[in-house]
């Protein structure tokens, strides 16, 4: 749980998260697959969920929530909810 | 019935070609965002060796194609879609009116969050326009720097060698390859490229770039610092969906589509790089940002756009490269699949690796290093789903068998 969230003593919510290619190493230990179920406190957003999983926090991941992308304008503002689906893809190889 | 189709890639151009066939009377109009005719990125290491001008990356050749055709190709870019109102809005101001609509939109490449990456010096090596800047600044001689060495970096690789810079490649993973080659196949390679006089660092990463001297100076997280004229960047691509942000068109790491190539608001098909569709060796939806799956979501989601009812039966994850010479090739679940098995051979020295994947006795996926002539065989096992029965213990064995494998299953079959 986020440090502040402990002391505010704020809540969690619970969200479906779902990464890929090399972002893949910073889902917990003993995830399998790509896909899992994160504790995050309650007014999180997609970055502070990349804040949490120590992922480098740059512009150049594909964001969606519940299948809406989420521009990089609104990654720090849009609060995440119980049972949401939020997926961070990397970029991915062309050819 | 008015066909809109963003993007003019080739989804685009051969899904434009597929409707004028299957809907004539249509109206077929397609939106694209760069300055030149409709081409080919596949084509740009060509260009940059010289052995072809702009007009050899052009999808079609003369400048009356598409008007023959009835098929107009606007410049412009898509900014929103109205998927109630059936209407894309356009960055010029004006819109565009569809009753069908295919996202072809493609991707983008993307530069990792490192300090400096906006200097001048710094490429990408995506569209025609950032090809024309590497070549710029790739004059013989001089000292490149390549920032990835995946499918991409290293088709880019091959071109800066032959126009003799000074190359240094740069990879984040542990191997060249990382996503398309296991670490033998990735460790063979890059023994290559270091005998033909290219420094390969792989588990590497650049820390920071800055200006220095008139070039660019990079640090490396490991204390090394390099001097270079030019960057290249070739650290990946990211679909281009952020128009359809406010819209219904569901997306995950893409813009998903059923085996129709329909999106999930009816009548907004979408076809290529930015597609999220049926995956032929898992059934899971995947993007597979490679050139033929592109061509053929254009031409199923065209025929589905006419009116048609073409089911898509899944692309095949597969990737041939040829790396100064050294060709490699990967296919499907390369990688293993669940309660499967695995057969290898290789020779270091001669640079040949074959790795074969089995589930049950069939083919689903495979490497190749150096073995070019086995591409087709493994491409036609895998995609015709054939038993190998009795073929299989001994392709375990020895897997260079697999050439005769195929002829003796498929003259069964036949």
């Amino acid at each position: 749980m986020h440090p502040q969230a402990r002391l505010s003593g704020r809540v969690s919510v619970k969200i479906q998260f779902k990464t890929g290619g090399s972002l893949v190493e910073h889902l917990p230990p003993g995830t399998q697959g790509n896909t899992v179920e994160l504790e995050v406190p309650e007014g999180a957003t997609p970055m502070d969920v990349m804040r949490q999983l120590c992922m480098p926090t740059g512009e150049n991941y594909l964001v969606s929530l519940n299948g809406e992308v989420v521009v990089i304008s609104e990654r720090g503002k849009r609060v995440l909810a119980e049972n949401d689906h939020l997926a961070i893809m990397p970029p991915i190889q062309g050819g | 019935m008015k066909h809109v189709i963003i993007g003019a890639g080739p989804a685009g151009i051969i899904a434009a070609e597929t409707l004028r066939r299957a809907d004539p009377r249509s109206t077929v109009t397609v939106v694209g965002d760069e300055p030149e005719p409709p081409y080919s990125r596949m084509a740009i290491p060509y260009l940059l060796t010289g052995s072809i001008g702009d007009a050899g990356t052009h999808l079609r050749r003369g400048a009356d194609h598409f008007a023959k055709l009835a098929v107009d190709i606007r410049r412009d870019r898509a900014t929103g879609v109205d998927v109630g109102d059936r209407r894309v809005a356009l960055a010029g101001g004006g819109h565009l009116d569809y009753d069908r609509l295919l996202i072809a939109s493609g991707s983008h490449a993307v530069r990792p969050p490192i300090a400096g990456m906006d200097l001048q010096g710094v490429e990408n090596c995506w569209t025609l326009a950032d090809a024309r800047r590497v070549a710029a600044g790739a004059r013989a001689g001089a000292r490149v720097v390549l920032m990835g060495a995946g499918f991409i970096g290293c088709i880019v690789l091959e071109a800066l060698a032959k126009r003799g810079v000074e190359l240094t490649v740069i990879e984040m993973g542990e191997r060249m390859l990382p996503r398309m080659m296991d670490d033998v196949g990735g460790e063979m390679i890059k023994r290559w490229c270091e005998s033909k006089g290219v420094r390969v660092l792989t588990g590497a990463r650049v820390g920071a770039v800055s200006a220095a001297d008139g070039g660019l100076e990079l640090a490396l997280d490991s204390g090394e610092s390099l001097r270079a004229e030019l960057v290249v960047c070739a650290t990946g691509v990211s679909p281009n969906v952020d128009f359809l942000a406010d819209t219904a068109v569901r997306i995950e790491d893409g813009v998903l589509v059923d085996e129709y190539l329909c999106s999930s608001v009816a009548d907004v098909y979408a076809a290529g790089d930015v597609a999220q569709g049926p995956d032929f060796s898992t059934g899971e939806r995947r993007v597979h940002a490679i050139q033929p799956t592109a061509s053929e979501h254009g031409r199923i989601a065209a025929l589905n756009m006419a009116g048609g009812r073409t089911r898509f039966r899944g692309s095949l994850s597969m990737n041939v490269l040829n790396t100064l010479g050294l060709v490699s090739s990967s296919f499907g679940l390369w990688m293993g699949a669940e309660g499967g098995e695995t057969a290898r051979a290789a020779d270091a020295e001669r640079f040949r690796y074959l790795r074969l994947e089995f589930q049950a006795d069939r083919l689903v996926g495979a490497l190749a290093l150096g073995l070019t002539q086995h591409v087709g065989v493994i491409r036609g096992l895998i995609q015709t789903r054939v038993r190998l029965g009795q073929w299989k213990p001994q392709l375990l064995r020895d897997p260079l068998l697999v050439m005769d494998a195929y002829l003796d299953c498929t003259r069964r079959r036949a």
